[in-house]
């Protein structure tokens, strides 16, 4: 196992850098988190929430009675009638929920068909966002049990019946538990995204590096002609960055639970787990291939810096991906960033973890899997290509 | 045999890199590849250590077809390149260290051998120096421990001393004679014909991929006709007293220029004696006189008809 030690040895003369690195952005990530955490739990126990409310269903008793209701919950904001000023209001907290009723969302409601209220949200404000969800669907749920128990029914019944029997404020029903695993998970929620920006940095660096050392051409040719077969020293080469990958990352995570205030090692935590050690392969990936292909040091720590701040724009680490361009989100889909948060940020809104809720989650690491098989046959292709030059 | 190369054909494309190569290289020689750059002499170095694959012929190293997985031989040979190949995160000794346990798996064993080539390469008061640290020359003697540390019975040096300075290159060649006095075969290839004559007991020339001509230093000047080169200082020689000298018996040719008469004089006795008795008979003054034997550049210009560093 000469050359897993010897990964080690040179590792150790990039772990100072490393350290550094990884001190600083894990106490910038938990100022931020800390930071969000607080506002949110401030701002939800003060005030109402600040909504933009779109109707496309023109104006009717139901509405109008819905939009009353929903008054007792938030603040209507007014905001310039189009897509940008609407981005805007939501990055800069002017509202924290967008909601459009779509055109014919009475008549299908009143039908007893599914219809959905469309919703966009500003993630930095999660409690908020999820009392006004609960009051939505506490009004909707009421109405709904109505018009089962009631075929015949006219549409002023049933707005004085819901006006009549309030719902119960979303603040009360909160139970302690449940507050505590929604703190819980949005905390993990900002932790695990900002963790993959430096695992990008701190993988390219280290990874990348060491990889160029050892894989630098004249290196390559001695051990070449050494008894020891090219298998073999790749085998111990995957083996050493996988030890330190997964040693890296599992102090990072331990880190994160250990700052979390209302730890819980709960369901959620585990798939932000398991969705951070995906995207490890897929970082690793890249830092390997990075390490095989440049030749400069210097190049590499640009190139990280580069790819690391591009990933985490573009993939909705820094800046949530709701408040993303459309465009902006399309080139993100290319990335497997723009996945791996989307991953998190689906585990963190899950209230239950039903097959049908767990599905998109799986498939955001698929894709993320399969980001790290095209990472891996471009190795390849590199590799052989290098093998053949260094002759 | 330590090394066979036999009707070794190496082409990139249409380039034929190695053209029908042969030589055979004895236990306890220094054989020395000769050749100017893109001659194919680091192409053959890359054959015979299976690093690259050839179109015909065969190699047999230690008596058995050499492969890339042939582990056991192998286990044998050293290479010493042109290119310092170290870690710059890795100490002296860490680096020396790490390129034996690519060939020995005891790890006492290893550091024995570890610290006998640093004393090897007189690099002790450096063991713990980064090699960024080092000078050119330490670096090139770094390079050398990492090569040879596993004390291996054949060692391939593949233009071990371009840009190295005289006092560095003095003692590589002294390091390289005192490996072959240890009991290593030897393989150097260079395009400085003075190294290769220094130290090498047999010489191939190679030019366009094949062996042009091969044998001991003195059998190669045997082999052409040139015996010796002798330089005259004179200020006051005309053309008719030059058209003289060429006329003489085993002159081969003359050049003048820069008030150098330079003569180039067949295999025989008394050329000098011949060609000074006529200067002084018809009173042309001269200064200094000097005579040379031939050297491997001469051998070289005459069967391929170009200088060594064309």
């Amino acid at each position: 196992m000469q050359v897993f030690r010897t990964y080690f040895k040179i590792m150790k003369k990039h772990m100072l850098s490393l350290f550094l690195y990884g001190i600083m952005f894990i106490a910038i990530t938990l100022l931020v988190t800390f930071q969000i955490f607080r506002d949110d739990n401030k701002e939800f126990a003060v005030s109402k929430v600040p909504i933009l409310l779109i109707n496309n269903d023109g104006d009717n008793e139901f509405v109008e009675a819905f939009i009353t209701y929903l008054e007792g919950y938030v603040k209507y904001i007014d905001v310039e009638d189009s897509e940008g000023a609407r981005k805007d209001a939501l990055f800069y907290h002017d509202v924290y929920y967008i909601l459009t009723i779509p055109k014919g969302f009475t008549d299908e409601f009143l039908s007893g068909k599914e219809i959905v209220l469309t919703k966009e949200i500003q993630p930095d404000k999660m409690m908020p966002v999820q009392s006004v969800d609960s009051a939505i669907d506490n009004y909707l749920n009421m109405a709904k049990t109505y018009i089962n128990y009631n075929s015949e029914f006219e549409i002023g019944e049933l707005t004085n019946f819901l006006s009549m029997n309030p719902v119960e404020d979303t603040e009360i029903i909160i139970e302690s538990s449940k507050k505590k695993s929604i703190d819980s998970a949005g905390f993990n929620m900002y932790y695990f995204n900002y963790m993959g920006y430096i695992m990008i940095v701190c993988f390219i660096l280290s990874v990348g590096t060491v990889m160029m050392s050892l894989n630098g051409l004249d290196i390559s040719r001695r051990q070449s002609v050494s008894p020891v077969s090219s298998r073999g020293l790749n085998f111990q080469l995957i083996l050493a960055n996988l030890v330190f990958v997964v040693a890296y990352l599992s102090i990072l995570i331990i880190i994160g639970y250990l700052a979390n205030p209302l730890r819980s090692f709960d369901f959620g935590f585990m798939l932000m787990v398991i969705n951070s050690f995906v995207f490890a392969l897929v970082t690793l990936c890249i830092s390997y291939l990075i390490g095989i292909s440049i030749k400069e040091k210097n190049a590499i720590q640009a190139l990280s810096t580069a790819l690391s701040l591009g990933l985490a724009f573009l993939g909705g680490m820094f800046v949530p991906q709701e408040i993303l361009g459309s465009a902006t989100i399309k080139v993100g889909s290319f990335l497997p960033s723009y996945w791996y948060v989307r991953a998190n940020n689906t585990i963190g809104s899950l209230s239950n973890y039903g097959i049908k809720n767990l599905r998109p989650i799986f498939q955001y690491m698929a894709i993320q899997i399969g980001f790290a098989a095209v990472f891996i046959a471009m190795i390849l292709v590199v590799a052989k290509k290098k093998r053949q030059n260094a002759t | 045999m330590i090394v066979k190369v036999d009707g070794l054909v190496k082409r990139y494309g249409k380039l034929v890199a190695l053209d029908y190569l042969n030589f055979e290289v004895e236990e306890g020689e220094i054989f020395g590849l000769l050749g100017p750059n893109g001659s194919g002499k680091t192409t053959a170095i890359n054959c015979i250590l299976a690093l690259l694959k050839y179109d015909k012929g065969s190699i047999e190293v230690f008596g058995k077809p050499m492969g890339p997985d042939e582990f056991d031989i192998k286990r044998n040979i050293g290479l010493i390149m042109q290119n310092v190949a170290v870690f710059d995160e890795l100490t002296v000794y860490e680096n020396i260290q790490y390129f034996c346990s690519l060939y020995i798996n005891d790890k006492k064993k290893v550091n024995e051998l570890t610290e006998e080539a640093i004393k090897f390469v007189a690099l002790e008061d450096y063991a713990k120096f980064y090699p960024k640290k080092l000078s050119g020359g330490l670096l090139r003697r770094l390079n050398i421990a990492c090569g040879v540390v596993h004390k291996p019975k054949l060692i391939i040096l593949d233009e071990p001393t371009v840009a190295v300075d005289p006092q560095s290159r003095n003692k590589i060649l002294e390091g390289i004679k005192q490996l072959n006095e240890q009991g290593a075969t030897i393989i150097y290839t260079s395009h400085y014909m003075e190294e290769i004559e220094q130290i090498c007991s047999k010489i191939a020339i190679i030019d366009k991929g094949r062996v042009v001509a091969s044998g001991t230093k003195e059998e190669l000047k045997g082999m052409i006709s040139i015996g010796e080169k002798i330089t005259i200082e004179t200020f006051q020689i005309t053309e008719d007293q030059i058209m003289m000298l060429r006329q003489m018996q085993n002159v081969l040719s003359i050049t003048y220029e820069n008030n150098q008469l330079e003569i180039k004089s067949g295999k025989g006795k008394n050329n000098l004696l011949q060609v000074l008795h006529y200067m002084e008979s018809n009173n042309i003054s001269f200064g200094k006189v000097f005579t040379q034997l031939p050297t491997l550049n001469d051998v070289f210009l005459e069967i391929t008809g170009k200088e060594l560093r064309d």
